[in-house]
């Protein structure tokens, strides 16, 4: 009986509890939002706020205050409507350029002004540029108010708008149609080059398997200079690039003429051209005053900047455009010495790579480490190593190579043949001396003519029928050949 | 109503207890299992003592991860890589915890008492004659100097440690420390010597054994300890502490007898010299015609059927036996796993260590013999640079693939723990026979053989009479022959002989006419087991006995300290140094946990 007197006494107090919570929405109230900012997505924001009537307007325009309204987050700098007072009027009226305008100042994912790396970022925007981002500032327009949350992102507001602007590639064009030579050449020098991003598959080899296109679409004609430097139109990435005014273009170039001799006058001209404009750009955005006084460009030159001597200066979107009236690049740094290595050989006269031998040693000279080339018993006479070099420009070398022979101390001879194995005249057969490691002048060989650029040498071996009693003198010891190019006085 | 509830319940039990009662008297619960054993039953026959053994070292495999971490990351060869863990870390540098978990005795001491119960077992068979006296001789010897062996170990690591010969229950019964002081290494030391002197039984088991059979694939034959080196490394660690000639020569003998194992076999334990032609050999070679290829770099031989580097990888065939004296292996077939995939690999492992800058240095620092090619080509032999990281490769060739260094099945992981082999049991005959006076003896085998050390003509070639040349004329254990020539015909035992160096391709300079011949040997020997045995789990251990050997911690100190300068941490170069120059934190600490 007491039992259940007691069961039901609790009962009672827990209909009690239940009831006092029930009369109450206390659960409702914890999850209630109480932030007005988190109520509105980014459009309603930015549409509630008087100041920013214009740039809403241009939001509808767009079409944009649908994307705003969408449940991705987006970050926007929103231009307020004294800022956009002194946006041209024109842009009003076109609707495409209104567009990339307006996308100028949306940025997908949302960036708080302190979750910035380093208190500034290169961020990117939706219309495919990027720009810098500082806590107190949007590229050059100052943040009126900033970190307003919605709830689809967050949104700034900037005192002045910030237009978009072309790329590096962009400024050239524009360069371009301004008459200057360097930017003509830039655009215009192009070839064809296959990519089949954009091909379409007409059938299959049968023999082969690779893939049939249709004619015409597995090719692209590609600037040489974007293809073999840099791509300055690419906007993720920042350069700077040097573009001469004319006589400074012409000037240069005519330096070039003498060592990129070939048969016709237009392509000499095209080869100066593009190696005088190859070593004109640099990776990253040099502001003028951050420019030093020389630059080392991808090709290893070095190239003094005159900064009196720029004339224009063009901050694109991913970096920098100067156009120059001095760019004198001495001659020394556009061609350094040429220097092939003895185990790098491209092939030998009878494809065999058996007699070759590769090893590292140290230099007793020097005590430095070095690997080279050492050939025992081809069991040929004149048997060859081939080198190659490439792009080597017109003009007489002086020509030396190292050997360390500490093999053989015997009557060892060995020569260099320049083009062809069998060209004689150049060099005479040379003794390598004996537990000796020697640097060794051949004499000078001039190359008259560019053709494709390529220069093949030939490391040859004694003129001796190859007997077992011989092989020693028929061996090979090759470090290095260099080529010093001598430069006209100039 | 309650008390009447109380009064069922008073009566139920009592009804039950009386029941149980009954019951009890009949051993009604009391059933035989049928698929196990009890311990009563084991220890039958001869194959229940094979079992047992063969139980004991598939154990002793449990402590190889321990054993190579411990002798050789606090030593100079190895180092952490960035993944590394704390417990590592602290390894590494000296700052032990008790909680380490490598630093953690109790897996020396599990075996140590499964020692124990198998001697006293064994004892037991043999009084019940379930046993012939030989076959009790040999797998009591066996049980024995692997406890030996385990203890030394201990003992190195831990300094003070508990010494137990009676089996106990369990392995935390070594707790109670009332019951078993602790021996200092010294002590240790010398009652090893003495009980593992007293084994009736000392060579290795004859091949007609039944415990040299063949189990999951593998021959059995060298899984055992071998009893003679552990004997030698006894008396070589004894040597250490009383500068005695005599337990070093001692210890040449013991050494000495296993170099001689294959009788007059030229090959067996031999260090033999390379086979130029066939390339049929375990040295440090060229492909082909080895004369002539040698000045090719890329003609090193580095393969998993030949060579140096096959050694630690080969298949168990005649060229394997005339090194190895003693490993175990990992399969997947049986437990455990191997530890040392996830150590060193970085493909399909951890990659937590490394090896150290000082040691790829050292090996950077040789001049290879004829071609003076500046490095040791047992470096490139011992690691790879795989993804840009130094990758510690002696253990992972069975593992990876022969010439990509891919896991060749990311589930399986084979391996090996080397723990006894010939150049190794070279290089300690040369430490004892050199403290005995035979600096000759010492230089020939470190170095480049005995017969060119030996000879009064060494150029003269093998057209002539070399009867009464290239042999040390000196008394056992420093007797070699080494002769070989022609006129008349000599092929004596040793005229293979190739010397450590010899047989890694490596110039030999002669000592410094002005050196202490004894320290200057001993302190290339040290130098040339670093080169040649890197990772194996030695190092540590010779850098001890060297500096117990000379009185001079500072030896060590600075071998090891070394290791943190080379690799750019001066800092940690000095703390270390300071800190190992007391003798005192060479040791673990003995805690359980």
């Amino acid at each position: 009986m007491l039992l259940t007197k007691n069961k039901l006494a609790a009962f009672a107090i827990f209909l009690w509890c239940t009831a006092q919570f029930s009369c109450t929405r206390k659960w409702e109230d914890h999850n209630k939002i109480n932030n007005e900012d988190l109520t509105q997505n980014l459009y309603e924001k930015i549409a509630g706020d008087p100041s920013l009537s214009k740039f809403t307007d241009y939001l509808q325009k767009t079409g944009y205050s649908d994307t705003l309204q969408s449940t991705r987050s987006f970050t926007v700098w929103a231009p307020t409507n004294d800022a956009l007072q002194n946006i041209d009027a024109a842009l009003g009226n076109d609707d495409k350029k209104l567009k990339l305008f307006v996308a100028h100042h949306i940025a997908h994912l949302s960036y708080y002004s302190d979750q910035l790396t380093g208190g500034s970022q290169r961020l990117p925007l939706i219309d495919g540029k990027y720009v810098i981002v500082k806590t107190s500032s949007f590229e050059d327009a100052p943040i009126n108010t900033k970190d307003q949350p919605a709830t689809n992102g967050v949104l700034h507001t900037i005192s002045a708008a910030a237009a978009p602007v072309g790329n590096c590639w962009d400024y050239i064009d524009s360069l371009k149609t301004g008459g200057n030579f360097m930017a003509t050449f830039l655009k215009n020098y192009v070839q064809y080059k296959r990519d089949t991003t954009n091909a379409i598959q007409i059938g299959i080899n049968p023999l082969t398997g690779a893939p049939i296109y249709q004619k015409g679409t597995d090719t692209v004609i590609r600037s040489v200079f974007i293809d073999q430097v840099y791509d300055i139109g690419n906007e993720a990435k920042e350069y700077t690039v040097f573009i001469m005014n004319n006589p400074t273009w012409n000037k240069e170039r005519a330096k070039l003429d003498t060592f990129y001799r070939t048969s016709s006058v237009d392509s000499t001209y095209n080869l100066a051209r593009i190696f005088t404009a190859k070593d004109m750009a640099v990776e990253g955005a040099l502001s003028p005053e951050q420019l030093p006084d020389s630059i080392l460009s991808k090709f290893g030159v070095w190239v003094p900047i005159n900064k009196s001597a720029i004339q224009a200066k063009y901050r694109t979107s991913n970096g920098y455009v100067y156009v120059m009236n001095d760019m004198n690049v001495a001659l020394r740094q556009r061609f350094p010495p040429l220097i092939i290595q003895g185990e790098s050989y491209v092939g030998t006269s009878n494809n065999s790579s058996s007699p070759i031998y590769l090893r590292s040693l140290i230099n007793p000279n020097d005590g430095q480490l070095f690997k080279d080339l050492y050939v025992y018993s081809p069991g040929v006479a004149k048997w060859n190593v081939r080198y190659r070099l490439y792009n080597v420009p017109t003009t007489k070398y002086r020509v030396y190579w190292a050997t360390y022979n500490n093999r053989w101390n015997n009557t060892l001879n060995q020569r260099l043949a320049m083009g062809t194995a069998d060209n004689t005249t150049s060099f005479p057969y040379r003794s390598i001396p004996y537990n000796v490691y020697k640097v060794d002048s051949l004499g000078e060989y001039p190359v008259t003519s560019f053709g494709n650029g390529n220069l093949d040498i030939f490391l040859v071996n004694a003129d001796l029928a190859p007997s077992s009693s011989n092989q020693s003198q028929t061996a090979m010891f090759l470090d290095y050949i260099r080529l010093e190019p001598v430069y006209k006085q100039n | 109503m309650i008390m009447s509830a109380i009064k069922k319940t008073v009566f139920l039990f009592a009804a039950l207890g009386l029941v149980a009662g009954i019951a009890g008297c009949k051993k009604i619960f009391d059933v035989e299992p049928e698929q196990s054993l009890d311990k009563d039953q084991v220890y039958q026959n001869v194959y229940d003592a094979d079992a047992a053994v063969l139980g004991l070292y598939g154990k002793f495999l449990q402590l190889a991860k321990q054993y190579v971490v411990l002798n050789e990351l606090r030593a100079d060869l190895m180092d952490v890589t960035m993944n590394v863990d704390d417990a590592l870390k602290q390894i590494n540098e000296h700052n032990v915890t008790e909680d380490n978990p490598y630093a953690d005795p109790r897996p020396f001491y599990e075996i140590i008492l499964n020692c124990n119960d198998i001697l006293q077992n064994f004892d037991k068979m043999r009084a019940d004659k379930k046993f012939k006296e030989d076959e009790y001789r040999q797998r009591y010897s066996d049980v024995a100097a692997l406890r030996s062996w385990v203890y030394l170990q201990a003992g190195i690591l831990y300094g003070n440690i508990p010494y137990i010969t009676v089996p106990l229950e369990t392995v935390n019964d070594v707790k109670n420390e009332s019951n078993f002081p602790r021996l200092d290494l010294k002590t240790l030391i010398d009652t090893l010597v003495k009980s593992t002197e007293a084994i009736p039984f000392k060579d290795i088991y004859p091949a007609s054994a039944s415990l040299v059979t063949t189990v999951d694939g593998y021959n059995t034959a060298k899984f055992f300890i071998n009893k003679k080196c552990l004997l030698g490394d006894l008396y070589l660690w004894r040597s250490a502490y009383n500068g005695s000639a005599a337990d070093s020569r001692k210890a040449a003998e013991y050494y000495k007898d296993v170099m001689e194992t294959g009788g007059t076999n030229a090959d067996m334990y031999r260090v033999k010299y390379a086979e130029v032609t066939t390339n049929s050999d375990l040295a440090v070679g060229y492909w082909n015609d080895g004369r002539i290829t040698q000045y090719d770099e890329r003609r090193l031989v580095d393969v998993n059927y030949a060579g140096w580097r096959s050694m630690f990888c080969r298949t168990q065939d005649d060229l394997f036996n005339t090194e190895w004296l003693w490993m175990l292996y990992f399969d997947k077939g049986f437990q455990p796993k191997n530890p040392f995939i996830d150590l060193f690999s970085n493909r399909g492992g951890s990659y937590l260590l490394k090896p150290s800058a000082a040691a790829i240095l050292n090996w950077n620092s040789q001049v290879q013999s004829e071609n003076n090619f500046p490095y040791d080509a047992r470096g490139k032999l011992s690691y790879k640079t795989l993804d840009n990281q130094p990758v510690i490769t002696k253990y992972l060739y069975n593992y990876l693939t022969e010439d990509t260094y891919v896991p060749v099945n990311i589930l399986e992981k084979p391996g090996r723990w080397f723990l006894y082999r010939a150049a190794q049991l070279h290089l300690r005959y040369s430490e004892a026979a050199n403290r005995d006076g035979r600096h000759k003896i010492a230089y020939a085998l470190v170095h480049n053989g005995i017969k060119v050390n030996f000879d009064n003509n060494p150029s003269g070639g093998t057209a002539r009479d070399v009867g009464n040349t290239q042999q040390t004329f000196d008394g056992y254990p420093y007797n070699f022959d080494a002769r070989m020539g022609d006129y008349p015909s000599y092929r004596a035992p040793w005229h293979r002989n190739a010397g450590v160096r010899g047989r890694a391709h490596l110039i030999s300079d002669p000592l410094p006419a002005s050196a202490d011949s004894t320290l200057a040997i001993e302190d290339r020997i040290l130098n040339e087991s670093a080169l040649e045995l890197a990772f194996e789990g030695n190092r540590w251990q010779d850098l001890m006995r060297l500096s117990i050997r000379r009185n001079d911690p500072g030896l060590l100190a600075s071998r090891v300290a070394s290791k943190f300068d080379k690799a750019g941490n001066t800092g940690m170069a000095a703390t270390i140094k300071d800190k190992l120059k007391n003798m005192n934190n060479w040791f673990l600490p003995f805690k359980w946990k």
